[in-house]
C-alpha cells in the first residue's frame, strides 16, 4: 500500500469514528423523546416497548416529568405489563412528577401486585432524592402487615429523612407493626450488631412510630411498658403515651389518664414523674375530668425542681383555679428551678390567679416581686389594675417598668393617682407608659393632669401637656379654662398642648382671644395656643386681635408672633401694618416676623411704606427689606434659585433709610443696630462714612459695624481668578487703619472679625505688616490670617517661599498652623524640626484665634 | 516460523493469567449468584429485591434453583421464583409455573400468571382465563390473570375478558331532592334533622379489574377467532365490532360507573380502532369518544380527546369531531383544551 492510499484510509476511518460519535450523540438526544411519542400514539406492543426501554435507561421519571397527561396514563398502563421490580421502582420514583390522578393509578397498581412491591417501595424508601422517598411511604401504609419486616431493619440508620419514613409509615400500618415495634421498646441495651447510636436512633424511631400510630398505641404502652421495670423504658412509653392520648379527640385520651397518674405519684424515677406531669398537662380537660388535678398540685412538692416545673407547667395548661394558691405559695417559698413554669402556669390560669399573687408583691426578694408583677401584666384583666397600681411604687424599677408597661393599655381611674405620681418617676419606660395610661384613659384623667400642668417639675408638666394633648377634645375646654385660672407655667403647658391638640382647639381658644372680659395674660396665652395649632382657621382671629385697639399691647403682640407661626399668606397686610403699630413691642415682633416672611407681596407693601412720608415705618420697612436680600438670603438659595431679588428697585432707598438709622443717636438702640446689620446686606462703599465712625473702642455698636463693614466689604469687591492680584477696597482700607492705629486689644479684635470676613482681599496687607513692626503685632496678624482661612492658604506659602527671614519664614508656618486646612498642614508636618512653628507664639496666636472666633 | 523461547514463555504466562482472572471471575460470580440466592429467601423484601434484581441477568443458570423454589420455599421464596421465572422459557420452567397457578398463595399465583404473559405460553391461556374468571379469586390475582391474557393477545379468551369487564356494580342512583325534602328546608324542623347515618358507598373493588380487562380487550379482540362474537346477526359476528360495542358502553357513566374504567376505555377505543382499517370500527369509537368528551370527570374527558385525536373519522363524522374539538378548546381542564387545540391545529 503506497503512502496516499494509507492516508486516504486513515481521513476515512477518522471520519467514520467521529461521525459515528455525531449520530450516537444525536440518536441518544433524540431517544427519549421517540420513545415517548411511540407512548403517545403508538399500539400497545409499542408502547411497552418503549416504556421497557426507558426503565431499562432509568429515565423513566425523566421522561414523564411536564408530559401531557395522556403520556404519563399509557406510559403508567404499559408499565403494568411489564411488573418487573426495577419498573415497580421507577414508578415510584415517577410519582414525584406525574400529575395527582397518575400518582393514584401508580398507587393503585403498587397496592395491586400483592408482596412484589414490598421490595422496589422499601428501596424507594431509603433513596437518596427525597421527592422519591416520599412516594413510598402512602402504598407501604396500604399494603400494611407484610411490609412491617421489611421496614423494621430500616428503624436504626443513619438518615434521619429515612428513619422518619419508616417510623411514619410504621404508625400508618398500625397494629401489625405493635409487636416489633414493642421488642425494640423494651430492648434495653444494643443488640450484638448494634452500635449505641443506632440502638438509640431504633429507640426514639420506635417511640415516634407509636406516636404516629395513636390510639392502637395506647393499650401497648399501658400494659406492657409502663409496669417495665427499666426506668427508661418507662419514661419512654410515659411520653409516648401522654402524646397519643394528647392528640385523640373528646374522650379518647381517658385511658391513659390513671396510667399517667399512677407514674407521677408512684414512680421512683423523677424523669418519669416529670414526664408524667407533662403528659397529664398536655391532655387537657380530659384529664382535668379524671381526677388528675390534685396529683399535680401534690408534686408541687416534689423533691425534685424538674419535677415541680413540670407538675406547675401542667397545672398551668390544665388551666384549674384549685391550683392558683397552690402555685402561688411555692412561688413564695420554693421556686427554685421553677420560677418560669410557675409564672407560666398561673398567666394560664389567669384571673383567679391575682389575688393569690398579690401577696408576693410584698415580698423582699425583688425577683419575686418582679415575676408576681410580670404575672399580673400578662395577666391583664380588670382585676390586675389595683395590684399592678401599687407595683408602680415598688422601689424596683423592673417591678415599675413592668407594671407601668401593662397598665398603659389597662389602666382606670382606680389607679389614676398612681399613675400621675408616676409621671415623676425617674425612669423613661414608667412616666412615658404613665402618660400612655392617663391618655387612654381619657376625661377622668383631666383634672388631674391639669394640676400636673403646674408642677415644678418640668417633665411632669411636659408628660402632663402630652397626655392631655393626646386625649384631645375633651380636654379643650378644661385646658381653655386652666388659660385664664392656672398659674404662670400651668398656662404656659396648656398654651402648648391646646397646640398640639389642633383644629378643635381653634375655636375656643379664638373666643379666649377676643374677649374683652377675660384678663391679659389669659388672652395672650390664648394667642399663643393659637399659633402652636398651625391652623389657618386661627388666622382671622388673630388678625382681628392684632388690629383690635382695644386689645392690650401683649395680646396683640403675642397674636403677631402666633401669625408668623402660622404662615397664613392672608395676614401679610396685617403684619406689615403693626410695623407701625403704636405699640413698640408690638413694631418689633412684628419686624421680627417679617424677616422671615417670604409670603404674599410682603416686599410690595414694604416698599410701597419705604415710599411713604412716615419715617418711622421707613426706617422699619428698610431694615426688613434689607433682611430680604439676596445677600441675606444667602449663596446657595440663590444658587438654586429659591430666591428672587425682592429689593432690586429701590434699594438705594433702602440704604440710604439704614444710613440715617445709623447715623442717628436719638434713635433706639436695637433700631440702630439692625440698621447696621442692613447694611451688610444692601450698604455700599459709600455706606462706610456712616459706620467708620462706630469703629471705635467708645462705641457700643464697633462689633457689628466691623461685620458689616467686613460684609460691605466682601460684597462689593468683585472676586478674582487665581494669579490675579487682589483688589484691596475701601472697607479693607478702612478695617486696616483701624487695626493699625488702635491701641486696646478690644479694638484690634473688632477690626480683625470684620478683616476675617472678607476673603482673600486683606490677605498681602496683613502679610506685608508681617515683614516688619513688633512680635506682638505677628500673632495678631498670623490670628487674623488663621480666621481668614483657606483664601489665605497659598499666598502664606507664596510669602513663605520667598521671605528669607528665618523669623518671618516661622511666622508664616504659625499663620499655616492656625489656617490648619489639608495643604497647611501637610506642610508643617514636612518641615524641618528646626523651622517648625514656635509653639510659644503658636498658643499667643491661638488665644487672639479663639477670642476672634468668639465674635465671628 | 520459528518462535524462541521466550515469546513462547511470554505466550504461557498470558495464557495462564488470563486464564486465572477468567477463573477467579467465574469463582467470583458463583458466590455471587449463590449469595443472591440465599437472599432470595430473606424475610426482607429489600433484600430480596436486590437479589431478583442481580438474578435476572443469570435466571439461565439458576433456573433449576428457582424451580426447585417454587415447589418448596416459603410463601416469599416461592412468588419470588415464580417473577423470575417469567424470564425463563424453558419447558420445565413454564409446567412449573402452570403448576404454580393452583399455588395456595395468591402472590405466588399472580406472578405465575404474569411470567406465564411473559413467556408467551398460549397454551397455558385457558388456565389463566379460569383464574381471571374466578370471583373467589383475590382480585390482585384476577387483574394480573387478565394482564396475562393481554400479553399473550389470548383472542379465544375474549369471552372471559367481555363478562368481567361488563360485570360491574350497578351505577348509584343520582341524589334528588324529594318534594318533601324541598318543603321541609328552611323550616324549624330542617334545623333538627333526625339523626339519620350516612349509608358509605360501597367500595368499587373490581375497578381496577375492569380497568385491566378494558385495556386487554383493546388488544386481544383484534386477534379473535370470528367464534368469540356474540351469536346473532352477521355484522355483531365480529369480535372487534362487538368489542367496539362493549368498550362504548364502558365510557358510558350511565353504564359504567367507575371513572378509571371509563377513561381506560377511552385509551382502548384508541387502541382498537388502531388495530383495524374497518370503518365501522372507526366510526363506533369516534361516536363514543364524542360522547365521553362529555363525561363531568375531567381524567375522562383527557383520555377521550387524545383517544379521538389519533383516530381517522369517516367523512361523514368529520364535522362532529370539528365540533366535539370546538366545544373542547374551551374546556376546564387543561390537558383537555391542549388536546383539543392540537386537534385543531392538526398537530
Amino acid at each position: 500500500m503506497d503512502e496516499g492510499t494509507r492516508q486516504q484510509v486513515t481521513w476515512t476511518i477518522i471520519l467514520a469514528v467521529v461521525l459515528s460519535v455525531v449520530v450516537l450523540a444525536a440518536y441518544r438526544r433524540a431517544e427519549v423523546d421517540m420513545l415517548l411519542a411511540d407512548i403517545a400514539t403508538g399500539p400497545p406492543a409499542e408502547r411497552v416497548e418503549a416504556v421497557r426501554r426507558l426503565v431499562h435507561k432509568q429515565k423513566l421519571m425523566e421522561a414523564l416529568e411536564d408530559e401531557p397527561r395522556w403520556v404519563q396514563d399509557r406510559a403508567v398502563s404499559a408499565a403494568t405489563l411489564i411488573g418487573t421490580e426495577e419498573t415497580m421502582f421507577q414508578l415510584v420514583a415517577a410519582k414525584s412528577v406525574v400529575d395527582a390522578p397518575v400518582q393514584a393509578e401508580i398507587d393503585t397498581y403498587l397496592t395491586h401486585v400483592g408482596a412484589s412491591s414490598i421490595g422496589p417501595l422499601v428501596m424507594a424508601l431509603q433513596d437518596k432524592d427525597a421527592a422519591v422517598r416520599g412516594g413510598a411511604g402512602g402504598p407501604l401504609k396500604t399494603i400494611g402487615a407484610p411490609a412491617v419486616a421489611s421496614l423494621m431493619p430500616l428503624i436504626d440508620v443513619y438518615d434521619d429523612a429515612v428513619r422518619g419514613l419508616v417510623s411514619s409509615t410504621l404508625g400508618g400500618i398500625g397494629e401489625p407493626a405493635i409487636k416489633p415495634l414493642l421488642r425494640v421498646m423494651q430492648q434495653e441495651e444494643p443488640g450484638p450488631d448494634q452500635g449505641p447510636a443506632a440502638f438509640r436512633r431504633a429507640k426514639s424511631a420506635a417511640e415516634a412510630a407509636f406516636k404516629a400510630m395513636g390510639e392502637p398505641a395506647m393499650k401497648p404502652m399501658i400494659e406492657d411498658l409502663l409496669p417495665h421495670e427499666n426506668p427508661e423504658v418507662r419514661l419512654a412509653a410515659t411520653g409516648v403515651l401522654g402524646a397519643v392520648a394528647a392528640a385523640l379527640e373528646e374522650d379518647g385520651g381517658v385511658p391513659a389518664v390513671r396510667p399517667l397518674i399512677e407514674r407521677l405519684t408512684e414512680d421512683d424515677a423523677w424523669a418519669v414523674r416529670r414526664k408524667a406531669a407533662s403528659a397529664l398537662g398536655g391532655l387537657g380537660e380530659v384529664a382535668v375530668d379524671e381526677g388528675a388535678v390534685q396529683p399535680l398540685i401534690g408534686r408541687l412538692k416534689d423533691g425534685r425542681p424538674e419535677v415541680r416545673a413540670a407538675a406547675a407547667q401542667a397545672l398551668g395548661a390544665l388551666g384549674d383555679p384549685a391550683a392558683a394558691q397552690p402555685l402561688a405559695t411555692l412561688l413564695l417559698t420554693n421556686r427554685r428551678g421553677a420560677t418560669a413554669e410557675i409564672a407560666e402556669a398561673l398567666v394560664k390560669i389567669g384571673q383567679p390567679a391575682i389575688a393569690p399573687l398579690t401577696p408576693a408583691l410584698d415580698h423582699p426578694e425583688a425577683a419575686v416581686r418582679l415575676v408576681a408583677a410580670e404575672t399580673i401584666a400578662t395577666i391583664g384583666t380588670s382585676d390586675a389594675v389595683l395590684p399592678l397600681g401599687k407595683a408602680l411604687t415598688d422601689p424596683e424599677v423592673k417591678v415599675r417598668e413592668a407594671a407601668a408597661d401593662a397598665l398603659r393599655n389597662l389602666a382606670d381611674r382606680r389607679v389614676l393617682h398612681q399613675l400621675i405620681a408616676a409621671l415623676g418617676d425617674s425612669e423613661s419606660r414608667v412616666y412615658y407608659a404613665a402618660r400612655d395610661a392617663l391618655a387612654r384613659m381619657g376625661e377622668p384623667a383631666i383634672p388631674a393632669l391639669l394640676g400636673a400642668l403646674g408642677s415644678a417639675n418640668t417633665r411632669v408638666a411636659y408628660m402632663a401637656e402630652q397626655a392631655l394633648a393626646r386625649i384631645g377634645g375633651p380636654a379643650v375646654e378644661p385646658l381653655i379654662q386652666w388659660l385664664q385660672s392656672g398659674s404662670p407655667g400651668a398656662r404656659q403647658w396648656s398654651g402648648i398642648a391646646l397646640g398640639a391638640i389642633g383644629e378643635a382647639a381653634v375655636e375656643p381658644a379664638a373666643e379666649l382671644l377676643l374677649s374683652s372680659g377675660a384678663g391679659a395674660e389669659a388672652r395672650a396665652a390664648a394667642a399663643r395656643a393659637l399659633g402652636a395649632t398651625g391652623s389657618h382657621s386661627a388666622t382671622e382671629p388673630l388678625i382681628n386681635a392684632v388690629k383690635s385697639s382695644a386689645a392690650p399691647t401683649q395680646v396683640r403682640q403675642q397674636a403677631v408672633r402666633a401669625l408668623g407661626e402660622i404662615g397664613d399668606e392672608r395676614a401679610t397686610s396685617t403684619l406689615v401694618e403693626a410695623l407701625e403699630d403704636p405699640a413698640r413691642e408690638v413694631r418689633a415682633t412684628a419686624m421680627d416676623v417679617l424677616k422671615d416672611w417670604r409670603l404674599g407681596d410682603v416686599d410690595e407693601k414694604l416698599r410701597e411704606m419705604l415710599a411713604s412720608e412716615r419715617e418711622a415705618a421707613v426706617r422699619r420697612a428698610a431694615i426688613v427689606l434689607a433682611k430680604h436680600s439676596l445677600a441675606a438670603s444667602g449663596e446657595l438659595m440663590r444658587a438654586v434659585g429659591a430666591v428672587e431679588e425682592r429689593v432690586a428697585a429701590g434699594s438705594e432707598k433702602v440704604r440710604s433709610a439704614l444710613e440715617s438709622i445709623v447715623t442717628d443717636s436719638s434713635a433706639p438702640d436695637t433700631l440702630r443696630r439692625e440698621a447696621i446689620e442692613g447694611l451688610a446686606f444692601v450698604g455700599d462703599e459709600e455706606s462706610l462714612d456712616a459706620l467708620a465712625p462706630l469703629l471705635s473702642i467708645d462705641s457700643q455698636f464697633a462689633e457689628t459695624a466691623a461685620k458689616t463693614v467686613g460684609g460691605i466689604g466682601e460684597r462689593t469687591i468683585a472676586p478674582t481668578e487665581r494669579g490675579e492680584e487682589v483688589k484691596v477696597g475701601q472697607a479693607a482700607e478702612l478695617l486696616l487703619d483701624v487695626f493699625d492705629a488702635a491701641e486696646s486689644r478690644q479694638l484690634r479684635l473688632v477690626a480683625g472679625s470684620g478683616l476675617a470676613l472678607m476673603g482673600a482681599q486683606p490677605v498681602q496687607p496683613l502679610l506685608e505688616r508681617m515683614k516688619s513692626g513688633p512680635e506682638e503685632r505677628k500673632r495678631w496678624l498670623a490670628a487674623i490670617l488663621g480666621a481668614i482661612g483657606k483664601p489665605a492658604t497659598f499666598p502664606v506659602l507664596d510669602a513663605r517661599g520667598k521671605a528669607e527671614d528665618e523669623k518671618l519664614r516661622n511666622w508664616h508656618a504659625v499663620t499655616l498652623v492656625m489656617i490648619g486646612d489639608a495643604r497647611a498642614m501637610d506642610l508643617i508636618e514636612q518641615l524641618p524640626k528646626d523651622q517648625k512653628p514656635d509653639p510659644k507664639n503658636v498658643r499667643a496666636s491661638r488665644e487672639i484665634y479663639s477670642d476672634l472666633q468668639k465674635l465671628l | 516460523m520459528t518462535v524462541n523461547r521466550r515469546t513462547v514463555t511470554l505466550i504461557i504466562i498470558v495464557v495462564i493469567v488470563v486464564g486465572g482472572v477468567y477463573g477467579i471471575t467465574l469463582w467470583q460470580r458463583a458466590r455471587e449468584t449463590q449469595q443472591m440466592l440465599s437472599d432470595l429467601m430473606s424475610r426482607d423484601h429489600g433484600v430480596a429485591t436486590k437479589a431478583m434484581t442481580g438474578l435476572r441477568d443469570r435466571t439461565g443458570a439458576v433456573s433449576d434453583n428457582l424451580i426447585s423454589y417454587l415447589d418448596r420455599g416459603h410463601d416469599d421464596v416461592r412468588w419470588r421464583a415464580a417473577m423470575l421465572l417469567g424470564a425463563v422459557n424453558t419447558r420445565a420452567s413454564r409446567e412449573a409455573l402452570i403448576d404454580a397457578l393452583r399455588d395456595p398463595s395468591p402472590d405466588v399465583r399472580l406472578n405465575a400468571a404474569l411470567s406465564l404473559g411473559h413467556l408467551g405460553a398460549t397454551k397455558t391461556a385457558a388456565r389463566i382465563a379460569m383464574l381471571a374468571a374466578d370471583a373467589g379469586e383475590p382480585v390482585a390475582v384476577r387483574t394480573a390473570a387478565v394482564r396475562a391474557l393481554e400479553l399473550l393477545r389470548a383472542g379465544e379468551q375474549m369471552a372471559t375478558v367481555v363478562e368481567i369487564l361488563e360485570d360491574r356494580p350497578p351505577v348509584p342512583e343520582p341524589e334528588e331532592e324529594t318534594e318533601e325534602e324541598a318543603e321541609t328546608e328552611g323550616t324549624a324542623e330542617a334545623e333538627e334533622p333526625a339523626e339519620e347515618e350516612e349509608e358509605e358507598e360501597p367500595v368499587d373493588e373490581t375497578a381496577p379489574l375492569r380497568e385491566e380487562a378494558a385495556r386487554a380487550l383493546a388488544r386481544i379482540a383484534p386477534v379473535a377467532p370470528a367464534a368469540a362474537g356474540e351469536e346473532g346477526s352477521a355484522s355483531e359476528a365480529s369480535p372487534i365490532l362487538r368489542a367496539a360495542d362493549i368498550l362504548r358502553d364502558s365510557v358510558d357513566p350511565e353504564v359504567e360507573p367507575s371513572d378509571v374504567v371509563r377513561q381506560a376505555a377511552c385509551y382502548a377505543l384508541s387502541d382498537l380502532a388502531e388495530a383495524t382499517a374497518d370503518d365501522e370500527v372507526q366510526a363506533r369509537a369516534v361516536k363514543a369518544l364524542i360522547f365521553a368528551l362529555d363525561d363531568e370527570i375531567g381524567d375522562v374527558r383527557i383520555a377521550a380527546a387524545h383517544a379521538l385525536r389519533l383516530l381517522r373519522p369517516p367523512t361523514e363524522l368529520a364535522e362532529r369531531v370539528g365540533d366535539a374539538f370546538d366545544r373542547a378548546v374551551n374546556d376546564s381542564h387543561y390537558w383537555v383544551r391542549h388536546a383539543a387545540r392540537k386537534a385543531v391545529e392538526g398537530g
